[in-house]
């Protein structure tokens, strides 16, 4: 047996996992040649065995019979939420721990999370399970993103005497006119809405205060 | 008073990846591992028309039920194809031990993970080869018109491809 006839069996083996080829009339091996073979094609399964797991959520269909695929139509509204809990009496560990019971793979600072900075990632079945945890309606603890577009929230925004305030102090430690300052500011808070979050129009002033701070103290 | 149902939706997420990886590793045999999709469905369909009572593990019973649906499904083709020859295999497959499928399932989900990880030691044309041509089974010719190169010399590829690997998992054992 040569290395090219052990070869030549491997590579025969593996197109005939493919289901090409039959794998069959292969040149005889000795055993250590088969031990090799058989080594590599143990590798090879377990590799097909790490391609072959569950699809992307997105694209499971038994996911989004589930509602297990984060829905704009029902995203769950981070005001509501810290509400429901409050009225529940429940500490956002102490809802974490039922949602693990469960079987939610939920930690507390995810809690702190949805109610504070962004739930956009929070899928209708979870918010479903918190609904039940709180003895609330989902209803309650939904809101739609498709109704209130994010330009409506940075309308919302400019609008604001807050935001002027900002423009004023980020056109003075830029050296920019207030126009191009205003500017600034507003493709900063689109780019925070377009990488995935749905920040609200005080979440977003926050997020420009800390920036303007941040970089007042670097000054 | 009424059962209180499992919540579907979060055991899913836990154990879908296990459910669909036996899944296809039954159908694999007969060359219909697409179908794996198709078995999990049915199983997640059955386990919420009727749940089970006493579940001690979750885990054991989601992927015994994802490996019976692929078993029903290779007992169709063969029925369809060539008699019920796999029917006596299918009731044995049912008698057996739920515990020692998910250990075995659990043990090769582990050990293909560890597979996985270590295509990090692999430069990126052996990698796309691995990946690719091994572990997604693209047809030998297509990978070899990607990477500018013969389909003989995609075999070699892999072959070192798996060499490098399986050396770079038994020093992690």
């Amino acid at each position: 047996m040569t290395t090219d006839e052990r070869d030549e069996v491997l590579a025969n083996l593996l197109e005939a996992r493919a289901g090409r080829g039959t794998g069959e009339d292969q040149p005889v091996l000795s055993e250590e040649d088969r031990t090799e073979v058989e080594s590599l094609i143990e590798v090879a399964d377990l590799l097909w065995e790490a391609g072959h797991g569950a699809p992307p959520l997105d694209s499971d269909p038994v996911a989004a019979m589930l509602g297990l695929v984060p829905d704009p139509r029902y995203a769950l509204d981070s005001k509501a939420l810290a509400r429901a809990r409050r009225n529940a009496r429940l500490k956002a560990s102490e809802l974490a721990d039922r949602l693990v019971a469960r079987g939610w793979d939920i930690q507390s600072r995810d809690v702190f999370r949805w109610e504070n900075q962004s739930a956009a990632d929070v899928t209708p079945a979870l918010i479903k399970a918190i609904a039940e945890e709180t003895g609330t309606s989902v209803d309650l603890l939904t809101t739609s993103w498709e109704a209130t577009s994010e330009h409506d929230v940075i309308a919302a925004v400019t609008r604001s005497p807050a935001f002027e305030s900002l423009v004023e102090r980020w056109a003075h430690i830029q050296g920019l006119s207030l126009a191009l300052a205003t500017s600034a500011l507003k493709s900063r808070m689109l780019a925070t809405v377009h990488r995935g979050d749905r920040p609200d129009a005080d979440q977003l002033l926050q997020s420009l205060d800390a920036l303007v701070t941040a970089v007042e103290s670097g000054g | 008073m009424p059962q209180i149902q499992p919540d579907w939706a979060a055991l899913y997420l836990k154990h879908r990846d296990a459910m669909h990886r036996v899944a296809a590793t039954v159908l694999r045999e007969a060359g219909l591992a697409d179908q794996a999709g198709d078995a999990v469905q049915e199983a997640m369909l059955s386990l919420m028309a009727s749940p089970p009572d006493d579940v001690h593990s979750w885990e054991a019973v989601m992927v015994a039920t994802a490996r019976r649906r692929a078993l029903d499904r290779l007992t169709s083709a063969a029925v369809r194809h060539a008699g019920p020859e796999l029917s006596a295999e299918h009731d044995r497959a049912d008698l057996a031990d739920v515990s020692e499928e998910v250990a075995e399932s659990t043990d090769r989900k582990r050990a293909a993970a560890v597979a996985w990880d270590n295509l990090a030691v692999l430069d990126d044309r052996h990698r796309k080869v691995a990946w690719e041509y091994v572990a997604l089974e693209r047809p030998r010719a297509e990978v070899a018109v990607e990477l500018g190169v013969t389909p003989a010399r995609v075999s070699q590829m892999a072959k070192r491809a798996l060499e490098q690997l399986r050396d770079a998992m038994s020093r992690e054992r």
